[in-house]
């Protein structure tokens, strides 16, 4: 797996930020699983924000995937928010009877920062 | 029988022939003029209930922006899937268009609700969560309500208020409590 395939995880003011473009693969996304418990252990966020402005197709797998990801988070104690979510992949999700339980949304990465400060404060 | 006789008889013949045959050309051209008439007319209705789906579908859904970041859908009379399915759309597109934080769904114009419909709402509802804006649910009759809970719909997730006003003061309270209103 070459670096270029690799998804970041940002530190942005006490957050962490992962942006997921397109669709990534499984291995991807396994590499992303294990980064991200790395840096939450180590940086100890305040919360953590997955942007998927970036997908314009979200298949049961990958709605799946995004959930565990979040999930996995808040066991480790990290309030966890998706932002970005398309009209139509919203729409899509909820006609394929697709929820994310439990994962607090938001409409942009701006919102979903606020909202994190918010519950701090 | 003579050749005579038989000649004038075929001629007979052939002119009852000749008489029939026009009679049915004429006959045919009759029913082809009433055809088409009736055909034309047809369109015409056609035309005209497709033009007024069109200006029901305009009045329909529309979308108010009540308050900075807060959005409105008053929905009126029945609701199938084809229309739930644009409010929805539209509902969200014009969600992240405008940045609302709240959408309020009155439902004060509608008298009847079934299985299917309120299912509509409950995902319409569910989308506009996802994009990321909360969404209410207002103006609730009481005959929908019992219809509802017979049902055994799950309205519970949603936040229902009595009516437009309530939804209105419930999200800017909640937009003020957040303390984001810069504006």
């Amino acid at each position: 797996m070459s670096e270029l395939h690799r998804v970041p995880v940002v530190s942005v003011s006490g957050c962490l930020v992962v942006s997921i473009q397109v669709a990534p693969s499984d291995s991807v996304i396994a590499q992303l699983r294990i980064d991200l418990c790395d840096t939450i252990l180590t940086k100890q966020p305040r919360g953590l924000v997955l942007d998927v402005h970036g997908v314009e197709l979200l298949d049961s797998f990958m709605t799946r995937n995004i959930h565990d990801l979040a999930a996995t988070a808040q066991l480790m104690g990290v309030p966890t928010a998706i932002c970005g979510l398309r009209p139509d992949v919203a729409f899509t999700l909820v006609e394929m009877g697709l929820t994310l339980t439990g994962i607090h949304t938001a409409l942009s990465l701006d919102r979903a920062l606020e909202h994190f400060g918010s519950a701090v404060r | 029988m003579t050749d005579a006789a038989l000649q004038s008889e075929v001629a007979a013949l052939r002119q009852l022939l000749d008489v029939y045959e026009r009679a049915s050309i004429e006959q045919s051209e009759v029913l082809e003029k009433a055809n088409s008439e009736l055909r034309q007319g047809q369109e015409e209705r056609q035309e005209l209930i497709e033009r007024l789906r069109l200006a029901i579908e305009d009045l329909s859904t529309p979308i108010l922006e009540l308050w900075e970041s807060v959005l409105a859908l008053p929905v009126i009379g029945v609701v199938d899937s084809k229309r739930s399915a644009e409010m929805t759309e539209r509902l969200l597109a014009e969600v992240v268009a405008r940045q609302a934080r709240f959408v309020i769904v009155d439902l004060t114009g509608v008298e009847l609700i079934d299985t299917k419909t309120a299912d509509h709402f409950v995902k319409m509802v569910r989308a506009v969560e996802l994009v990321g804006a909360s969404c209410m649910v207002s103006g609730i009759r009481p005959a929908v309500a019992q219809t509802l809970v017979e049902l055994g719909i799950d309205f519970a997730n949603l936040k229902t208020l009595g009516n437009l006003r309530h939804a209105l003061a419930q999200a800017i309270r909640s937009l003020s409590e957040a303390g984001s209103a810069p504006h």
